[in-house]
């Protein structure tokens, strides 16, 4: 693709980026001794570096936008979910520095490294992990109840229209979809009212966004999507078919409905209604389908290739959101 | 896999066959990146999927009129997804669709 540093090029450039901005942030002097494109997504890119601050060596991730799709909202709310979470008792990496701080050629965020895995098909399938999946139904209840019970902190987050959201996506799309089409006006006419003020919410809160260790849960990742809404779509988001990896357990393929709600309803202090979260649930399906369904951008061959296997799975998501909707459909 | 021969051999079915067994079987194995192994997989999977397409033609419950007709009639309201009919007509849609992508793999 034109315009793409060479990949040492792109390194020393993110090198020089990564030392400004500790050296401005934390006014110390800062040598950053290994840098590494971590693996990852194409739309942001994410480092591993060793670094020099003072006289100690620190591992530390800075995560920035790329040449190709520089987004400064997704970046604010990035920082601003990870300055919350921590405010709140949610784990996640410490931030280090921010563009919010420092203002660099491009939005950034420099945290510290936190060890584990996010993978989960590590953390399906390792022995080690046994704990933290006999664990984790129950501990995410705990986070999302303490993450959705920060309100106080989230007085300058912005809310989103959910039903828009879906909309902006499916015109987004390369095909029609006679299903997600048609769920999204189910989704419309049948959408339950908030009853309390909104909440912030992760909305992307899942296994495979979670750094895990042998004890469990370390770190949520990935904020950018994070807004005030309305809890219960993290719960429903959370439980998606995509991400229960072939197993029956509805919580991340790992725990079950009870053990997840019990907790979070024991931390939050109140009931969660069935109707409203299987409305949710409708919603999250509907909202993967129309990921893997999304307009092809640019990239390389592979990174082409790769969203286009993407979109021809379309099916598979639209099967999902057949299931959900079941329940709905008047006897014949 | 037809046996039959055909004036221009093989055929582009059996082509499609050819070039997914060499990626699997062959160039998948060797790649030791795991970016690039992933991909290698993947292309695999499409090519056997382009061959499935291919090999269905008009296997599908609608053609692409009905389908857009239906997906306006949805987007208006005129017709929901919860209706019996339609739920069984979006059914059979997606059925066709998995049969082509999946193939059991």
């Amino acid at each position: 693709m034109s315009g793409d540093l060479s990949n040492s090029s792109l390194a020393d450039a993110r090198r020089e980026l990564l030392a400004a901005a500790l050296a401005k942030g934390l006014r110390t002097p800062i040598q950053v001794a290994s840098l590494q494109l971590a693996a990852g997504g194409n739309s942001r890119e994410t480092w591993v570096a060793e670094v020099c601050l003072g006289a100690q060596m620190r591992r530390v991730v800075l995560r920035c936008d790329p040449d190709h799709w520089i987004r400064p909202v997704e970046m604010t709310r990035e920082i601003k979910g990870l300055e919350l979470a921590a405010s709140a008792g949610v784990p996640v990496p410490k931030i280090l520095v921010s563009c919010r701080m420092v203002e660099l050629e491009r939005p950034y965020v420099v945290t510290e490294f936190v060890e584990g895995t996010a993978i989960a098909r590590q953390i399906m399938r390792e022995p080690g992990y046994a704990a933290a999946r006999a664990g984790f139904a129950r501990q995410c209840g705990e986070i999302l109840a303490r993450l959705h019970g920060a309100g106080q902190l989230a007085q300058d987050w912005s809310a989103y229209d959910p039903i828009g959201d879906l909309e902006w996506h499916l015109n987004n799309t390369d095909f029609p979809s006679p299903v997600l089409t048609g769920a999204i006006r189910w989704l419309e006419r049948n959408r339950p009212a908030l009853e309390r003020p909104p909440s912030p919410v992760h909305r992307d809160f899942r296994l495979g966004n979670l750094m895990m260790q042998p004890s469990g849960i370390c770190a949520v990742l990935d904020w950018e999507t994070c807004q005030l809404g309305d809890p219960v779509e993290d719960l429903a988001w959370l439980c998606c078919r995509s991400w229960r990896y072939g197993s029956d357990l509805p919580v991340g393929g790992l725990g079950s409905m009870s053990d997840l709600l019990n907790v979070y309803q024991g931390v939050t202090g109140s009931a969660v209604d069935p109707e409203r979260l299987h409305w949710w649930t409708v919603y999250a399906e509907t909202r993967w389908g129309l990921a893997g369904m999304a307009r092809q951008r640019d990239g390389s061959a592979g990174d082409v290739m790769e969203q286009a296997a993407m979109a021809r799975r379309a099916c598979r998501q639209e099967h999902n959101v057949l299931l959900e909707l079941k329940r709905y459909v008047a006897p014949a | 896999m037809t046996a039959e021969p055909t004036i221009l051999s093989p055929s582009a079915l059996q082509l499609l066959d050819l070039v997914a067994a060499f990626l699997a079987e062959e160039l998948m194995p060797a790649q030791v990146d795991t970016k690039l192994r992933f991909r290698t997989r993947v292309a695999a999977s499409l090519v056997r999927s382009a061959r499935r397409e291919l090999a269905e033609q008009g296997q599908f419950p609608m053609d692409m009129a009905s389908l857009r007709s239906l997906v306006e009639d949805l987007s208006q309201g005129r017709r929901e997804l919860t209706d019996p009919d339609t739920y069984e007509m979006a059914v059979r849609l997606v059925e066709a669709k998995l049969a082509i992508v999946t193939g059991g793999e």
